[in-house]
């Protein structure tokens, strides 16, 4: 059975990358990852699609991405730092999980490796800006 | 509706997007405007006692609006669904609600006002009445067992067609309606009349922005704090939903309003935005606020068979969808089509229940309906959870079963698919159709609130209550220990598909059961994972 791609195999392939590249991990400021993904979708709108922002917070909100966070972190993908400020660390699962499912999951998709890698990319320089 | 050939069924996107409007107006038609339900403008305003929150004092024209159909259809829609047949005092409506939410809106503005110059009040008269008219309509476009039924019709292509448009300012499916409903044209013609009336404005397409959330602008700075009283981190409608439901389903909760209203004030936010702000020595109140939500999520919402009683609404709707010849829903002589999202806005829980009574016993809708309202409820084949995925297998495959809990038309139907497979898997294809077995995902509850607050430091600064204290770790833990993830099935077949669902979930995702996911869930005789 062909599962459907979600918000998740998005976030694995991106955190997949970044952790490939040495990044261990990111930011678990809400704010600042909702404000990240919101510029990701304007300039990547195909890989994006599934999430949706709320434009009428104080800043862009998506449920998806709160889900995404939430599943990746409850089955031990990623997990958050008990310390100031707070950060999403790359689990070793990510790897595998994303070499198992969300890889093929994402091609099935039509979303090659280089549009993940590229968002990915995009990631560590917003987050390195200091939003 | 199947009302002949006007009826006109396109398959394009501009197409329902018609029907979707064209939907709101009849609706608006009947309960707002029919001439049968007409009555006197009323001269004196109303006291009405809520167990909750004491006298609720109502104008003449609220008492007028209150009167029509389409309020007093509202007291026969659960405001929590299906949960009074766990929680036996929990048979509130969401009339009910709607007067609490016009009470709540009004304290919380009262409060402001009080932090405000006597004689500058930062709620004016005019904004207040407003308000009001919000918190009125806040949910007059919620269906059948509430939130259950906004998921069902959420995949109506109308609704689709509209959530596409830039008019969907991404809330609620039921928010959207609700202010659709207000911005119809029988509800303006009849808020004209009561302005007439009444020799007083109200201002429609404002009530309906605040209804989905949306601020007004002053100078280029957001108002938000009026959008707040009706939609915010903790509005009227939460302070009155999660007392009420606390209240009904016998869950006591500690939340100190009293010290909410003394700290609540209008601050002004980095950017300029002018928003609803609480002292930082007043935070209490809003961690109790979100305390009592996952308390509620855990005990109350998410109770298993709650759950289940949920999936068989839901698989009632999916057949009548499916087949609108042999299951349909009449009321005042039309046929509902449950394909339309805007059909269901006639379709109330006794719409529903009526439905099976006019049926003989041995029709197929009769038996269905009364395994709900007899409460013989499909029963739990397996428990998925943190504590029963055995940890040993690889996590990937629990975040692919796991990611199934996001909405979304294609995840509804991966559902559908997994407990095709597992049907099939035990061998029962032929004994019970597909609408008997459900995996059932539950979303997490939204702790967005605590990045939406902002709290008044000691210095004069704001700061986000998320930066004074973690409330991310409660939400951690929620998800971590208190969510649960079901197989749901008819108790005959529990073993069956006990057994069934453990090897397509170790087909499918690689994953592996302890034997508690079967002992959690009562099964006869658990297995783990071979």
């Amino acid at each position: 059975m062909q599962m459907p791609i979600t918000a998740e195999d998005i976030l694995v392939g991106m955190f997949y990358y970044l952790k490939e590249s040495d990044h261990e991990k990111v930011t678990a400021d809400r704010e600042r990852l909702h404000q990240a993904f919101y510029k990701i979708k304007k300039d990547h709108p195909n890989l994006m699609a599934m999430f949706s922002f709320r434009e009428r917070e104080l800043f862009p909100e998506s449920t998806q991405l709160d889900q995404a966070l939430s599943n990746l972190d409850a089955t031990g993908l990623i997990s958050r730092q008990n310390f100031v400020p707070r950060y999403y660390r790359f689990e070793s699962p990510l790897t595998s999980s994303y070499k198992k499912f969300s890889k093929n999951i994402l091609h099935s998709a039509g979303i090659n490796d280089q549009e993940i890698r590229a968002a990915a990319q995009e990631i560590k320089c917003l987050m390195d800006q200091n939003l | 509706m199947s009302d002949g050939p006007e009826s006109v069924k396109t398959t394009s996107e501009d197409g329902a997007l018609i029907e979707f409007h064209k939907g709101i107006q009849e609706f608006a038609k009947e309960f707002v405007e029919n001439p049968s339900y007409q009555r006197q403008f009323p001269k004196d305003p109303k006291i009405i006692h809520d167990p909750l929150w004491g006298t609720i004092k109502l104008e003449p024209w609220e008492v007028f609006l209150l009167d029509l159909p389409l309020f007093q259809r509202l007291r026969q829609i659960h405001q929590t669904s299906l949960v009074s047949y766990v929680f036996p005092g929990c048979n509130h409506s969401r009339f009910e609600h709607t007067l609490g939410v016009i009470q709540q809106a009004s304290r919380l503005i009262e409060a402001v006002n009080a932090q405000s110059p006597f004689d500058k009040p930062r709620f004016e008269h005019k904004t207040v009445r407003n308000l009001r008219l919000a918190a009125l309509f806040h949910d007059c476009g919620h269906s059948c067992f509430s939130h259950i039924s906004e998921d069902l019709y959420s995949s109506c292509p109308d609704m689709v067609a509209f959530d596409n448009t830039d008019e969907f300012p991404e809330c609620h499916p039921h928010e959207a309606l609700s202010a659709l409903i207000l911005k119809s044209d029988p509800v303006r013609q009849l808020i004209d009349k009561i302005g007439s009336r009444y020799e007083i404005e109200l201002d429609v397409e404002k009530a309906a922005n605040w209804i989905m959330g949306k601020p007004s602008e002053d100078g280029g700075s957001k108002k938000h704090y009026e959008t707040q009283v009706i939609n915010g981190p903790f509005d009227a409608d939460k302070l009155d939903y999660i007392f009420r439901d606390a209240h009904y389903s016998g869950i006591p909760i500690g939340l100190d309003l009293y010290r909410l209203w003394a700290s609540c004030k209008v601050g002004e936010a980095d950017n300029g935005d002018l928003v609803l702000t609480l002292h930082q020595a007043s935070v209490a109140p809003l961690e109790q606020i979100l305390f009592s939500k996952i308390n509620l999520f855990a005990i109350v919402y998410q109770h298993p068979k709650v759950r289940a009683a949920e999936r068989m609404f839901q698989s009632i709707i999916e057949s009548a969808k499916k087949s609108p010849e042999s299951i349909h829903f009449n009321i005042s002589g039309r046929q509902l089509d449950l394909n339309r999202a805007t059909d269901y806005l006639w379709l109330t829980d006794e719409v529903f229940f009526s439905e099976a009574l006019r049926r003989g016993q041995n029709d197929q809708l009769h038996k269905r309906v009364h395994d709900i309202r007899y409460r013989r409820f499909f029963v739990r084949a397996l428990t998925i959870s943190s504590d029963t995925v055995d940890n040993k297998c690889d996590n990937g495959g629990f975040m692919q079963l796991r990611k199934l809990n996001q909405r979304g038309i294609a995840i509804y139907q991966a559902k559908r698919d997994l407990a095709k497979e597992i049907l099939n898997a035990a061998g029962l294809e032929d004994k019970i159709g597909i609408e008997h077995i459900w995996v059932d995902l539950p979303s997490d509850p939204s702790f967005g609130e605590a990045d939406r607050t902002f709290v008044r430091t000691a210095a004069g600064s704001l700061r986000k209550i998320s930066t004074l204290f973690p409330i991310h770790y409660w939400s951690e833990l929620f998800q971590k220990y208190k969510w649960r993830g079901h197989v749901f099935c008819p108790q005959e077949y529990q073993q069956q598909i006990h057994e069934a669902a453990l090897d397509v979930f170790k087909k499918q995702f690689d994953l592996k059961f302890k034997k508690s996911a079967g002992e959690t869930a009562h099964v006869p005789n658990p297995k783990s994972t071979d």
